[in-house]
């Protein structure tokens, strides 16, 4: 499923990063976004988007859109 | 020797580099606060130390990594200080293992040592060193802890053993393409490798590589922060917007309204005695009556006048540096995203909009951590429509004169209105100027800090300091200036009536720029406004001088002189801070042409709107 289809406290893990935007791509996995990496959705932003992901203990926040592009297994 | 600050956004760089150097750079709790680089030299040693912006990747994303990524792979650097904050390790290293892979020496700082007891952090310093083959010293900025280790290891001699990260495969193809490059060669093998499709490998095997570095010498006990239980009150879903509203109408109210207490009570009176004793003085001392004049009605008038706004200013800027070291301006930015991505607008672009604020060239610096061109472009022309602290005497000034009863609510009302017409410009500018694309937010979400009280003195103590030395100086000479140009008549006859002056001449000749919103010809008014170029504070400051600033207006022609003042060009300082973040001058002059344009007709509107409705 996608990660932008987990609901806030449930947490995934990454098995596939699909994105045409190669450079945003790129900054997602530098930013720690890899294969294997568990992350849990901790916060949905007042107006719905954007969203707050803890992963690799911090806080990273994404649109959903991208969101969208991440495959993950929920735990 | 050169030394450089490296390490992600927000993980103590410039703290650690105003402890080492003596400094007082600018320090705040979100990414992105140093947009620039900075040089100075470590205390007790002659090592030149360069502060840099924060990046996540050397692969650099926005304008202020893309700075940082340059300098290290361009200049000759002597050693690298790669900063770390303890609270998020893992993602840290992944800069640091890239950082190895350069040819420059390297040690790593672990930064905000104090913090381990409250979040629960077991670090095996000794171990972590061995494993990253480099040297490891952990310090507190903050709390001036380990200081002086970090010092010594910057003196002695540095190791880099190696380490194997990366499996068979990526380091054979590494040592083939090597040879192509002279330096940093490891660096740049393994850029071409990441461009040629081998990027998510090679991440993952270095967060592989990271989390067992983390499973050995790293231990984390579970509980819920007093950060988590924070953002569950300031990111509700249903209090967020309303308590920051809340939040930025106190900011204001209170900075107006006690700051005021002083200025509007006591400060004519003020003023006129430091006239009188001064005029007394030098009269009495047997000087000149022109240079009594000049110095009495000119000098004494024209800076007194904006210094009687410094309490009202040094409140203003006590609570914005609150506001900056507190972590909340990112949660700020993450939530009103949304909104400002309907206006084709970055959530990051607050960061700019509020340190405006304060002034707004520092304000047009920071729109380079807005990482898509066309919303950074947009953010740069919006900026200097937030009233800057120099414009806040003229908002002052005039709301108490014309609208003494909700003095304070007047004032507010103008930050209300700029927002109003930087959203309703953004949206123009997103409908019919660009065209849609594709933009992201990515952005970490730091912990609340609490502000450091003295970190917050200084930073109210340095720009109040700033505001005070342009009364010195710019508002000085100008003064003076004006006070020549009022006192002669074009043929250069002193003591002439006012009206005969050169600077009645100068203004009669653009006042009718001005009969619109004005609905007289005022030479008075286009004088200050035209002054006003130079540096906002001038405006008040000239009209002081010349005259009787409650017969020039009425409460209708105040309030849209005002906002003609907030919108039309900003003053010289920010044009050129423009002009260097567009680098051209053509597109400088076009939004210049606009901000006339809109503050002109914003003027009008408002003048004609409440003719009509009040007959
Ligand atoms: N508790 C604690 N806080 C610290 C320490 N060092 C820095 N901070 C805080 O961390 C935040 C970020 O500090 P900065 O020095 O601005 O960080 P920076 O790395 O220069 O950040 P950018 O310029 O945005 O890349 C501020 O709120 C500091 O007060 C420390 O040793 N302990
Ligand atoms: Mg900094």
């Amino acid at each position: 499923m996608r990660l932008s289809e987990l609901k806030r406290n449930e947490k995934g893990e990454v098995i596939r990063i699909s994105n045409d935007n190669k450079r945003l791509r790129r900054r997602m996995l530098d930013m720690g976004v890899t294969k294997g990496v568990v992350i849990k959705v901790r916060r949905i932003a007042p107006l719905g988007d954007p969203i707050s992901l803890e992963l690799r203990g911090y806080e990273l926040c994404l649109r959903k859109r991208e969101l969208d592009n991440i495959e993950v297994n929920r735990l | 020797m050169k030394i450089v600050l490296v390490g992600n956004q927000n993980c103590g760089k410039t703290s650690l580099f105003n402890v080492l150097t003596k400094e007082h750079q600018k320090v705040g709790n979100w990414p992105g606060v140093t947009v620039c680089k900075r040089s100075g030299i470590i205390e007790g040693s002659s090592d030149e130390l360069t502060d840099l912006p924060g990046l996540y990747s050397m692969y650099a994303y926005s304008e202020e990594e893309k700075i940082t990524r340059e300098y290290l792979l361009k200049e000759e650097i002597d050693l690298i200080i790669n900063v770390i904050d303890v609270t998020s390790i893992e993602r840290s290293l992944y800069l640091t293992m890239q950082l190895r892979s350069l040819d420059i020496p390297l040690i790593v700082v672990f930064n905000m040592i104090d913090l381990l007891g409250k979040e629960g952090i077991e670090i095996d310093f000794k171990k972590l060193e061995k494993e990253l083959g480099v040297k490891v010293v952990g310090v507190s900025s903050l709390k001036r802890m380990g200081i002086e280790t970090l010092k010594e290891v910057i003196k002695g001699s540095y190791r880099k053993d190696k380490i194997y990260c990366f499996d068979k495969v990526i380091e054979d193809r590494i040592e083939k393409i090597s040879e192509r490059y002279s330096k940093h060669s490891y660096f740049y093998s393994l850029e071409f490798l990441e461009e040629d499709g081998f990027d998510e490998v090679i991440a993952s095997e270095r967060y592989a590589y990271i989390e067992k570095v983390m499973g050995s010498c790293f231990k984390k006990e579970k509980k819920k922060s007093v950060s988590d239980r924070l953002d569950e009150v300031f990111l509700n879903r249903w209090l967020a917007i309303p308590i920051f509203v809340l939040v930025m109408f106190m900011v204001f109210y209170l900075s107006i309204e006690i700051g005021g207490c002083f200025s509007n009570k006591i400060g004519d009176y003020f003023i006129n005695g430091c006239r009188q004793s001064v005029r007394f003085f030098l009269d009495s001392v047997g000087v000149s009556s022109w240079l009594v004049s000049l110095v009495v009605d000119g000098v004494i008038q024209g800076v007194g006048f904006v210094l009687l706004f410094v309490p009202q200013l040094m409140i203003l800027f006590f609570l914005m540096a609150i506001l900056e070291m507190s972590g909340y301006m990112s949660r700020i930015a993450f939530f009103l995203d949304m909104l400002f991505k309907k206006v084709g607008l970055s959530g990051k672009t607050i960061v700019p909009f509020i340190v405006g604020c304060g002034c707004s060239v520092p304000a047009i610096m920071a729109t380079r951590i807005i990482e898509n061109k066309k919303e950074r472009e947009r953010a740069i022309i919006l900026t200097p429509f937030i009233p800057c602290s120099a414009k806040l005497p003229i908002i002052i000034l005039f709301s108490s004169y014309f609208f003494s009863n909700y003095f304070a609510l007047v004032c507010v009302s103008f930050y209300v209105l700029a927002v109003l017409i930087i959203l309703a410009l953004a949206f123009v500018f997103k409908k019919y100027l660009d065209n849609e694309e594709d933009t992201t937010y990515i952005s970490e979400l730091p912990k609340y800090k609490i502000p450091s009280f003295k970190y917050v003195c200084r930073e109210t103590l340095e720009k109040t300091f700033s505001f005070i030395n342009r009364a010195g100086s710019i508002i000085f000479v100008s003064s003076i200036v004006i006070w020549f140009l009022l006192s002669f008549s074009l043929h250069f006859e002193y003591g002439v009536k006012v009206e005969d002056s050169i600077l009645a001449s100068i203004g009669k000749s653009i006042a009718w720029f001005f009969y619109p919103f004005l609905g007289r010809t005022s030479w008075e008014a286009a004088i200050s406004s035209l002054q006003g170029l130079i540096a906002k504070e001038q405006v008040v400051s000239s009209l002081s001088i010349i005259g009787n600033i409650k017969n020039l207006f009425n409460p209708v022609s105040a309030y849209a002189f005002v906002a003609f003042n907030l919108f039309s060009i900003p003053c010289m300082g920010s044009v050129s801070a423009m002009k260097r973040e567009f680098v051209s001058s053509k597109k400088v002059l076009l939004v210049m042409g606009v901000e006339l344009l809109v503050a002109w007709l914003i003027a009008t509107f408002i003048y004609m709107i409440s003719i009509l409705i009040g007959g």
